[in-house]
């Protein structure tokens, strides 16, 4: 039978299992492309059915699973983005990751959606594509390098320079629950430790070359359509501050607007008015050599720096932005040419920024209040603010030597095995760190605390009025003070963020961030044009809503319940300067019962309910969960 | 020195091909289609003169510009113009490059310079490359391209490319006039202008300093 002619999707999925050194290619089902659409989407019904609750993240049965998205590598703005979903090494439970760079898209040229992985290698491997041809190779000549060395010598092994790699470094060698996966050098999907998930695998690199593209449905409508796009993104409000100062422009945003910035393990409410300047986005403008963009990115909000004074000043990279700022900030250091160098070793490394840097800020805290001395950590002096323990230390955690070895574990982990009450000083929901203060607002606190990879902003965090837009209801996403259209909005952003994903665009564009920018409307209108399939918004929110419920349903299945929806004791305690002061605990409980009703889930255990998921065509889903005895059916 | 030393080498070959070719094919050889059509459109502008002189038509020509330092590597220049040359979203096959000097944390833009006296107009054996009288554009014409690669090798940005999926070689012809690279660049690392009126462009660039806008 003739193979029927898709656009937008390349229609292949490759299975690789690297115990038996087998690969084989796989037809994209079109029930899933049309009802997960791709990227996250797909990835996660992928890991629902294949990884039960009993699989460690680092057993050889977890997968780890790449997707691309039916918009990637296509004309649509910011179509630069993969996803790579597995059992999370700090979650547990579900983790995925996201990023951007060159290579997505070429891997959706080579004409792939998806690779899933399983199993273990004997031996050191890396998987090389070169368009139909798929083979594992012989990785042993670049296990233990940095991530810069293993680039350049695949590349040269391979013979073309410009080739895409996906690599892990020697964090996810050393099965540091932090590590990330690294593309372009520079470019991270940091989150979940699915680096070291890859490294459990024995799996160095992934290579590509892809010269097939990607076919669209309509290729008289892509260029007005393309046009139209950039002249709208470039017309809405934040775009002129995204493409000159890049994510670097919300340090200043939370610190002087929203009062709230993670400094010092949080101990501090934000940055000091004395320090702040030093370490605002006007410092950070000073270090910008030029501009760098993903994959058919008209935002460019990505950089090369260079110090500028002290002991970094010769360092040039490429790639920081807010959260290598957070890292200065939590570890108390308030200098952006040592946020640089920072910036620079954790992606020569293959390290999530945020990990060793949350880690080592609970060690500082540990060190202030005499819990831990020099003994313990092999003689680094772990004081707020010295940049040179943090370089050493940050060393130790990818090598995982001494008391690197106990900060590798993740803060949550660590303060576990290390004990002593110190578990009220790892700020984490689900083992992610809280990356935006809960405390400053209801919709962010009811976000992160609900989102299915831990304490997360980009999967429910209101960070717009587009859910005013959309329902037509009055709402102001900077108003964060009262409870009113809480959890409907965080819905609505979850669902909203679960399609971008699958997509898969860049949330930078999108009424993730601003209401003026892309949206469902948009995304309609980019599927038809590209796949040639007409999906309504409100059809494209639904399948949103199915994603989440899946990623829920999975953390169901490991075991996650309601009381896992919830933040360390001292944001319920300590007061900031926000309009909100610090969570209370009854209104907060209280949200959360409003949320679980919404999302037709129970709310007494938050697990989603039988109902739900059959409504959403979950009944396999449904069917699993009941037979496991975790929902009634 | 590279630069002259190709030049100099293929102008050679270029004429002995040429003898060759006259002497093995002598009159057999065809009129190919370009050159008819050339022909043609020779004798209309005779009968309709143009208002402009030949030499202020060259003045005023467009060409490619880049600024490097503007160049942020999101290669959307390379995915519209295989777009437009062959409806895919390919950048594998498109007629400019974006270089990417990891090591060096460059992005260099490299586009066909059309230039005045072509080298690979002159290496080329069966004289399948021509310049276009109204872009001013060096174009290849795949009915008598004979696949050799010596144009490839001639020309001094290399910016000559064998076309992964036919194998063929390809090279930019400025869209017909409008160069759809300049007109999806986010920052004018790469702009269509005036001959005359880029370098001023780049110039300004330079001496400004600035790469963008602050907001």
């Amino acid at each position: 039978m003739e193979k029927e002619k898709i656009f937008g999707w390349a229609g292949t999925i490759i299975r690789v299992d690297l115990t038996r050194e087998k690969i084989v290619k796989q037809p994209l089902p079109k029930e899933l492309a049309m009802n997960f659409l791709g990227g996250a989407g797909i990835n996660a019904k992928i890991l629902y059915d294949e990884v039960g609750p009993e699989i460690d993240p680092f057993d050889p049965e977890n997968r780890l699973i790449f997707g691309t998205g039916p918009l990637t590598g296509t004309m649509i703005p910011t179509s630069a983005r993969y996803t790579v979903t597995a059992k999370g090494a700090f979650t547990f439970a579900f983790a995925d990751s996201n990023s951007g760079g060159h290579f997505g898209p070429e891997l959706k040229f080579a004409g792939y959606d998806h690779i899933i992985f399983q199993g273990r290698a004997t031996n050191p491997v890396y998987l090389w594509i070169d368009d139909d041809k798929v083979e594992l190779r012989d990785a042993s000549k670049i296990w233990g390098k940095d991530v810069f060395q293993s680039d350049d010598i695949l590349k040269e092994e391979i013979g073309d320079p410009d080739i895409k790699i996906a690599l892990i470094g020697p964090a996810g060698e050393n099965l540091v629950r932090d590590a990330a996966i690294m593309n372009d050098r520079a470019r991270a999907a940091g989150w979940g430790g699915i680096g070291a998930v890859m490294g459990s695998k024995k799996l160095k690199a992934i290579a590509v070359r892809g010269t097939k593209g990607v076919q669209v449905a309509h290729p008289d409508k892509i260029e007005d359509l393309f046009q139209k796009c950039v002249e709208m993104m470039k017309g809405s409000a934040k775009y002129k501050w995204y493409s000159y100062y890049g994510k670097p422009w919300l340090t200043w945003l939370r610190n002087e607007k929203q009062k709230s910035n993670p400094t010092k393990n949080f101990n501090l409410p934000r940055v000091p008015a004395s320090e702040f300047p030093k370490v605002d986005h006007e410092a950070f403008a000073k270090h910008i050599v030029r501009w760098k963009g993903c994959f058919n990115c008209q935002m460019h909000c990505g950089h090369v720096l260079r110090g500028l004074a002290g002991p970094f000043k010769d360092v040039v990279g490429e790639g920081y932005e807010y959260n290598q700022m957070i890292d200065g900030y939590m570890m108390g250091i308030f200098d952006l040419n040592f946020v640089l160098k920072w910036a620079v070793e954790t992606n020569r490394l293959g390290i999530d920024c945020d990990g060793p840097a949350y880690a080592i800020a609970w060690a500082m805290e540990l060190w202030e209040r005499g819990l831990i001395s020099e003994k313990d950590t092999d003689g680094i002096k772990l004081e707020w603010g010295n940049q040179e323990a943090a370089l050493a230390m940050l060393n130790k955690i990818v090598y995982r030597e001494g008391f690197g070895d106990l900060l590798a574990e993740g803060t949550r982990l660590a303060a576990r095995k290390f004990g002593k009450g110190t578990e009220k000083f790892a700020h984490q929901v689900k083992g992610g760190r809280i990356e935006i203060d809960p405390r400053t607002g209801w919709a962010t606190a009811l976000s992160h605390a609900t989102s299915t990879r831990g304490s997360d902003h980009l999967k429910g965090m209101p960070l717009s009025n587009a859910y005013g837009k959309w329902y037509g209801v009055e709402y102001n996403y900077a108003d964060d003070s009262s409870t009113e259209h809480k959890p409907e909005a965080v819905i609505f952003f979850e669902n909203m963020n679960a399609v971008i994903d699958s997509l898969t665009v860049c949330k930078n564009v999108t009424w993730t961030q601003s209401e003026d920018s892309f949206g469902l409307p948009e995304f309609a209108e980019w599927m038809y044009a590209v796949t040639g399939y007409e999906y309504t918004p409100e059809q494209l929110l639904r399948i949103g809503e199915r994603i989440y419920n899946v990623e829920r349903a999975f953390n169901s299945k490991c075991g996650l319940t309601r009381d896992d929806d919830t933040f360390p004791e001292k944001f319920f305690t300590e007061p900031i300067e926000s309009k909100i002061k610090c969570l209370d605990r009854e209104t907060f409980e209280k949200l959360k019962d409003r949320y679980y009703m919404l999302r037709g889930w129970d709310v007494k255990t938050g697990h989603p309910t039988k109902a739900k998921l059959e409504e959403l065509g979950l009944s396999d889903i449904a069917s699993d969960l009941v037979k496991r005895g975790i929902i009634q059916g | 020195m590279r630069c002259f030393q190709v030049v100099v080498f293929s102008h050679h070959r270029y004429l002995t091909m040429n003898a060759l070719m006259s002497f093995y094919l002598g009159t057999q050889r065809q009129l190919p289609m370009a050159q008819a059509s050339v022909l043609e459109k020779l004798i209309k502008t005779q009968a309709d003169p143009p208002t402009m002189s030949e030499d202020e038509i060259k003045e005023k020509r467009m060409m490619l510009f880049t600024d490097e330092r503007k160049c942020t590597g999101c290669r959307t220049c390379e995915l519209a113009c295989a777009f437009y040359h062959y409806k895919e979203k390919n950048p594998a096959r498109a007629l400019l490059r974006i270089i990417k000097l990891e090591n060096k944390l460059r992005d260099v833009p490299v586009v066909c310079r059309h230039c005045g006296k072509a080298p690979c107009l002159e290496a080329c054996p069966v004289g399948a490359i021509s310049r276009n009288k109204d872009t001013g554009a060096v174009v290849i014409n795949q009915d008598i391209c004979i696949g050799c690669r010596a144009c490839v090798e001639a020309c001094p940005f290399s910016i000559i490319i064998v076309d992964p999926k036919t194998n063929k070689v390809t090279k930019c012809d400025l869209c017909g006039g409008n160069p759809r690279c300049a007109m999806v660049c986010p920052t004018g690392a790469v702009f269509f202008t005036r001959q005359d009126v880029g370098p001023r462009i780049l110039m300004r660039n330079r001496l400004e300093k600035k790469v963008l806008e602050k907001p």
